[in-house]
């Protein structure tokens, strides 16, 4: 992964998690130097927990900012990462 | 082979539902992201090449309470609320769960009003209430089928607030399919953010739910509890709303429905007493459980919402739907001119009017062909002009197939909000216009290469004389569409003081190229009268058999085609007074503008110092909507600058050539006043033996209140003389520019086209500004 640049991440889908009870999916449209995010068709799905069970609530958001100081953590699929690193070190190899 | 590749990474297609994804298939990449977004310069920002960062700006911010939704608290009770619960059945509340569902259904009706009247959001209003949420989820999902969506056991909550909820939904559908007709719009008409519940796919038929209705009203009879009328009256009101379409689906002309929701409303206003209704039954919540591109916004107070704003819609909706008591095209056109005029008419009212007007089956008001609706508008045109230019009409159908959608459009914009009226004279004076440049080259092609071949018996000069008159009309209708858009301007304040002398002298310039287009539809009339008198002669002088076709050809002419230009030349009499009335009016306003130059308090150049802006620049930008418009020419800039020099007083004799101005003045507001008066009594002697023919007989209450603000600012602009010699006195003085200021001032109960120039005091912070 050491290739690549925050610019090949755009248009990946983010998996991120807000809290333990929150957790928004969407497209990366934008990320500045502070690493704060723009996410597009954004959906969201939150936890609510009773004694018993939880219970699951999804929703679409749409354009979404998420400010760098709110996230838990940013996963993208191992399949999504694994197309980048191979398609930037093709193009490597054909400047090269 | 990498252009493939980038080609497949790029932004992704919106998805439908939240992916479930396994943790072991996902890598963290969180801390690769901090670490690489380090590299970047403090400003810097990566972003998608098709992705505008003006649109991030709309952008929801994760947990700022004032952007995200998901934050919103809510209350224990609002968390527990669930709508299979009758509420106030327990043993001990027994009682209460009639007044909890009376007291549901009318914050819910109240509701609407603040929806429709009030232009509030749908999530702040009726989305708000829990069962219309519960109801609306489940009708969401295409396998829904039981429309008894309410379970909790209690007949009022089961059959009569089920019944409500439900009429109240199909009611939301049919606003959803009037914005999706086109005929109002999203936001500045109506909101219609239905958070992803608008599919309506298992909402039932309109007699369904009357039948549910129905047995809601018939639950409560079987209770022997008198509180069940008032909530019978809530049940009573919802199925009027559940009527509404009939308008635009059956082109219903009943009134009786309406005159029900007036009745009703009027009833539910006399109830004082206040029920509230179970705690978190209305809600924030759905704002934060469902789909939401919006901030969180807190929902809308009804309580003081009066329902007498069902009255509004039910009156409005009446009066759209006398149109169909139209006897003529005039007094459809007549309709459409003033029924939305002087003041907006309600959102649905609006809606309706152009598709209950201009139906699917490709007929106006289902008894007028399009065809003849369009060329009965063509005044100068006999009424049987079809079949006598069946070739022309082969030749120019394309162009007359321009003129009908851009009359449809007039008549479609005839019931726009305030704001939309005026964008779209915009947009038509741009066909009007290509339409009539068409229509002229052809009529000279025909003119010089004289290559129609009239096969059934015309000559060329009837053919290029229908021509004519089609593009003569579509002059006329070029030139009223600009200059109501210029007007409209000042109704709607966005004009600065030192525009207006621009404004009013290019109005002045326009309505008299009208004067002149309407003189020569009615001389062209004339001489088509005077041609069926010439019939008569020609009768005596032909022989047996020429007569006989001749005698039939006359007689039609003299019953059908007589009587319709005689009523045709009435109303253009008409419409030549209103334009002259508008003429002078703009004149008076031209003087007056001339006058306070002369005094120096005003000037119509731009009065601040900007090394961006010139008068040039501004003029061209305030007359770009005209700059394509070939005839009338567009005057240039130097030709204002010099007419208004022509009106200013200039010393000596200053006080002398102001009163003569004055008295000019005068005479053209009491010369204004009288044709002012002439309509009016036209109007309202019901005026087809009047040399006046308004065709305002179905608005005539409008129309009278529209002359009659228009005979208020002939008075206004009458004290105004008065108001600038007292205010200013005889003479011009340096001094007076420091002291006095102008201000475009709407008088009430006058015409919002002709403001004032009213002189005010220039205080210090005037002047500061």
């Amino acid at each position: 992964m050491e290739h690549l640049k925050l610019g090949d991440f755009i248009g990946c889908t983010l998996y991120i998690t807000l809290s333990k009870e929150r957790f928004i999916q969407g497209t990366l449209v934008a990320v500045d130097s502070q690493a704060n995010l723009l996410l597009d068709y954004v959906w969201e799905r939150t936890i609510t927990k009773d004694i018993t069970n939880a219970k699951y609530n999804d929703r679409l958001m749409g354009l979404v900012s998420v400010p760098s100081d709110t996230i838990m953590s940013i996963k993208i699929t191992k399949t999504k990462v694994n197309k980048l690193v191979t398609l930037k070190n093709e193009m490597l190899s054909s400047i090269v | 082979m990498v252009q493939e590749k980038l080609s497949s990474l790029t932004l992704q297609e919106p998805k439908d539902k939240y992916n479930e994804v396994d943790d072991s298939e996902l890598i963290e990449v969180k801390d690769i992201f901090i670490q690489l977004a380090n590299k970047l310069q403090t400003k810097t920002i990566i972003k998608d090449p098709n992705f505008d960062l003006f649109e991030g700006t709309h952008s929801l911010e994760v947990n700022n309470p004032k952007l995200d939704s998901s934050l919103i608290k809510l209350t224990t009770e609002e968390y527990k609320f669930d709508c299979n619960i009758a509420y106030g059945s327990t043993e001990e509340t027994q009682n209460d769960a009639l007044n909890y569902v009376t007291a549901i259904t009318e914050r819910l009706l109240r509701l609407v009003l603040c929806w429709l009247n009030n232009y509030q959001t749908l999530p702040t209003t009726i989305l708000s209430c829990r069962y219309v949420e519960n109801f609306l989820v489940k009708c969401s999902n295409e396998t829904f089928n039981d429309i008894h969506v309410l379970k909790t056991n209690n007949v009022i909550y089961d059959k009569v607030l089920n019944s409500c909820v439900i009429g109240i939904c199909y009611f939301a559908k049919f606003a959803q399919d009037l914005l999706k007709s086109g005929v109002i719009f999203e936001e500045e008409d109506m909101n219609f953010n239905i958070m992803g519940l608008g599919s309506f796919v298992g909402l039932p038929d309109q007699q369904i739910i009357l039948q549910l209705l129905e047995n809601g009203l018939t639950t409560l009879k079987e209770i022997k509890d008198g509180r069940t009328e008032r909530l019978a009256k809530s049940i009573e009101l919802t199925k009027c709303f559940v009527h509404m379409e009939d308008h635009v689906v059956h082109f219903s002309t009943d009134n009786q429905y309406l005159d029900e929701m007036i009745e009703i409303a009027k009833y539910l206003d006399t109830i004082s007493t206040k029920l509230e209704p179970p705690m978190g039954s209305f809600s924030m919540g759905i704002q934060k459980r469902l789909a939401n591109q919006f901030p969180p916004k807190h929902l809308v107070d009804p309580d003081n919402v009066q329902f007498s704003g069902f009255v509004t819609l039910a009156e409005h909706v009446k009066i759209v739907i006398k149109v169909a008591k139209s006897e003529n095209f005039i007094e459809i056109l007549q309709f459409a001119t003033y029924f939305n005029k002087l003041h907006q008419r309600h959102v649905i009212a609006r809606a309706i009017f152009p598709l209950f007007l201009m139906r699917e089956d490709r007929t106006v008001l289902g008894k007028y062909s399009l065809d003849g609706f369009l060329k009965s508008h063509v005044l100068d045109l006999p009424k049987n002009a079809t079949e006598q230019n069946g070739d022309v009409d082969t030749l120019i159908q394309p162009i007359l197939q321009e003129c009908l959608s851009v009359l449809f459009e007039w008549y479609q914009n005839s019931s726009q909000n305030t704001c939309r009226y005026r964008q779209g004279y915009n947009r038509q004076l741009l066909v009007w216009d290509s339409v009539q440049a068409q229509l002229e080259n052809m009529h000279s092609q025909l003119l010089s290469n004289l290559q129609l071949q009239v096969t059934n018996g015309q000559d060329n000069s009837q053919s290029l004389d229908y021509i004519m008159s089609i593009g003569a009309w579509a002059y006329s209708m070029k030139i009223t569409s600009m200059i109501e858009f210029s007007l409209k301007g000042f109704d709607l304040e966005i004009y600065k003081p030192f525009e207006s002398y621009s404004l009013f002298w290019y109005s002045h310039y326009l309505c008299k190229h009208l004067t002149n287009a309407l003189l020569l539809i009615i001389s062209h009339i004339q001489k088509k009268k005077d041609s069926i008198s010439a019939m008569n002669k020609k009768l005596k002088i032909e022989s047996w058999e020429e007569k006989g076709k001749l005698r039939t050809q006359y007689h039609n002419a003299l019953d059908i085609d007589l009587p319709q230009f005689e009523m045709n030349i009435a109303f253009l009499n008409y419409l030549s007074k209103r334009n002259k009335i508008n003429e002078s009016l703009c004149l008076v306003e031209i003087i007056h503008f001339a006058i306070l130059k002369s005094y120096g308090i005003i000037d119509e150049k731009f009065p601040a110092k900007s090394k961006f802006v010139d008068d040039t620049l501004l003029h061209n930008l305030r007359f770009k909507p005209f700059s394509s418009i070939g005839s009338p020419p567009l005057p240039e800039i130097e030709m204002f600058q010099k007419s208004i020099n022509s009106f200013m007083i200039k010393a000596p004799d200053f006080k002398r050539k102001l009163n003569e101005l004055f008295k000019y003045v005068n005479k053209e507001l009491s010369s204004t006043t009288e044709m002012i008066e002439e309509i009016l009594t036209s109007i309202q002697n019901g005026d087809l033996k009047a040399p006046l023919y308004t065709g305002t007989r179905l608005v005539e209450e409008e129309a009278v209140e529209y002359f009659t603000y228009l005979k208020a600012s002939v008075k206004n602009l009458e004290n105004n003389s008065n108001d600038i010699v007292n205010k200013l006195g005889d003479t011009p003085s340096e001094e007076l520019k420091s002291k006095f200021k102008v201000e475009l001032e709407h008088m009430p109960g006058s015409s919002r086209y002709f403001p004032i120039l009213c002189v005010k005091p220039n205080t210090p912070r005037n002047k500061k500004q």
